[in-house]
């Protein structure tokens, strides 16, 4: 499938502090990628250089095919996004900040203004100003006006911040609609392991301007599934007699003396028994989950936040 | 460029900030007709002109809190981050807001213009002549020009400052300038100047003040147009 966004050894140094260290990110059409990362890790640098906030030190960008130069503005035309808080003019009303918006992307059809109110559920508040509305209204004005334009790729930096459980919910929601019904290719930047599990069909962890792994969704899969693990003296062996005796297929040895097996977990006795009938010394046999957190607190040698 | 500047006067129509137009340019011709109507005073055309003095002691302030409040209010409300992820180019959308200022400078002019030759046909007691009228559009008209001039570098300040507040207190600190235009510090002798520069009395080379705000607009607007366009955009900035 072809790549809508890229980046190319992206690179940002603050004062000789690499913000950003040579990520190469990937993100194909159709997409829900999600940037997770710690506060502080490079997720907003990034997103800032992609949309032109920020000059990149080195590395490159390419958009829809083409390389990015910072002067050549007109893919914007083809982005929607909201970095950070969502900024509007307080004295205007939702309305009104939308229609500055449509004017300025040329959309000659006023419908879209109120469309994209609709989509987000603020037909109700739209003259209301910008300065009176609650922050998750904000925020979902913020989405309608990355989304008015009818843009192929929203961009959404940390777009659930300072939201309540239900307002996180909504969001939520509101995303996961525009991906299936519009087929809108969403990069979500986000601090919150939870909610980029939610939500994203590819992940790509960046902790410390560096992006550690990019996962899909069948690698996100297999990093939330049950396994059963034994402890042996005989790895070699162990897969010998489980694959020939025991017919096991899904198996992988993790590290020397440590198997673990990710199909029938019913039959661990069955399956412990023939190891030890063959000779096999099975110091311990566990049924476990591995999660995503796990994994990332093993990338990022960290604590995540929920 | 049409529609950002199409956008840029949308939002100063939907400001309050756009009332400092009438106020700006009637607080003199009215503080003026007040006092004279109290005084019984029947001030000829010529003294009447020289009103002008309140107009230009306020303007400096006044244009730099629109200039502030144009440039730098974009990054107080964190919307630069929108403005700059347009497709158009960085300098497109400051080139727009230098012409907005532009606008309101000429509209105030225009009204303290329109409100004292108005308000002088009610107090002055002798008709008004072409030349009188002409020098009334003229002194205006000089007062619009000079701090044209100096809205690059009103923007400068606000682009840097990323706050109206430091354009505003460089506006205060610009009350006198026009004794670079006047030479003088004597605030009368900066309006005879600019009533002489306007055909009133015996003529004055305006050409050393023009080269001197000239070449200061030159010099910011370039500055300006660099900063706006090469510097990044940071969270919160």
């Amino acid at each position: 499938m072809a790549y809508i966004l890229t980046t190319k050894e992206l690179t940002k140094a603050f004062k000789g502090h690499l913000a950003v260290d040579h990520i190469n990110l990937h993100v194909k059409q159709g997409d829900i990628y999600g940037f997770l990362g710690k506060n502080g890790a490079g997720k907003t640098t990034t997103i800032r250089m992609l949309m032109g906030l920020i000059k990149p030190t080195a590395g490159n960008i390419e958009m829809f095919g083409e390389k990015l130069s910072r002067n050549d503005k007109r893919h914007f035309e083809r982005i929607g996004a909201m970095i950070e808080t969502p900024g509007f003019y307080p004295n205007l009303s939702a309305y009104e900040n939308l229609e500055l918006h449509r004017r300025l992307m040329g959309m000659s059809d006023r419908k879209v203004t109120d469309e994209s109110l609709e989509i987000v559920g603020l037909m109700d508040v739209k003259e209301r100003k910008f300065g009176k509305l609650s922050l998750g209204m904000k925020q979902r004005l913020g989405i309608a006006r990355a989304l008015l334009h009818h843009p192929e790729i929203l961009i959404l930096d940390e777009p659930t911040n300072g939201l309540d459980p239900t307002g996180i919910k909504e969001i939520r929601q509101l995303i996961l609609d525009l991906a299936r019904e519009r087929h809108i290719t969403i990069m979500i930047s986000s601090h919150i392991l939870s909610e980029i599990q939610q939500l994203a069909n590819q992940i790509g962890i960046i902790h410390k301007g560096k992006l550690l792994v990019e996962l899909s969704l069948d690698d996100i899969t297999e990093k939330n599934r049950h396994y059963m693990e034994f402890k042996v003296d005989n790895e070699q062996k162990s897969a010998f007699i489980l694959e020939e005796v025991c017919g096991i297929r899904n198996y992988r040895i993790t590290e020397p003396g440590c198997i673990r097996v990710y199909e029938q977990l019913k039959n661990s006795g069955r399956f412990n028994r023939e190891l030890v009938q063959a000779g096999v010394e099975v110091k311990e046999l566990s049924i476990q989950k591995e999660t995503l957190e796990d994994y990332f607190l093993k990338l990022t040698g960290g604590e995540s936040r929920e | 460029m049409n529609k950002v500047l199409a956008a840029e006067l949308y939002k100063l129509k939907h400001s309050m900030i756009l009332w400092l137009i009438p106020i700006g340019a009637l607080l003199s011709p009215v503080t003026h007709t007040v006092s004279a109507l109290i005084s019984g005073a029947s001030p000829t055309w010529e003294e009447w002109a020289s009103h002008l003095i309140l107009f230009v002691l306020l303007t400096p302030i006044l244009f730099s809190i629109m200039t502030g409040y144009v440039i730098a209010r974009e990054y107080q409300h964190n919307t630069i981050n929108n403005v700059l992820t347009y497709p158009y180019a960085r300098l497109t959308f400051l080139i727009a807001k230098i012409i907005v200022v532009m606008m309101t400078i000429v509209a105030t002019c225009l009204l303290s213009f329109g409100g004292s030759v108005l308000f002088g046909l009610w107090v002055v007691q002798e008709g008004l002549t072409t030349h009188d009228f002409l020098i009334s559009l003229f002194s205006h008209a000089i007062v619009a020009a000079l701090y044209i001039l100096l809205i690059p570098l009103w923007a400068f300040i606000s682009i840097v400052g990323k706050s109206n507040i430091p354009a505003v207190i460089v506006g205060l600190a610009m009350i006198p300038a026009p004794f670079i235009i006047g030479g003088s510090g004597n605030f009368n002798r900066v309006v005879q100047f600019i009533l002489r520069a306007a055909g009133m009395g015996k003529p004055v080379n305006i050409w050393p003040s023009l080269i001197i705000l000239g070449s200061l607009f030159l010099i910011f607007l370039l500055i300006s147009s660099l900063v706006y366009t090469k510097s990044d955009v940071h969270s919160g900035s």
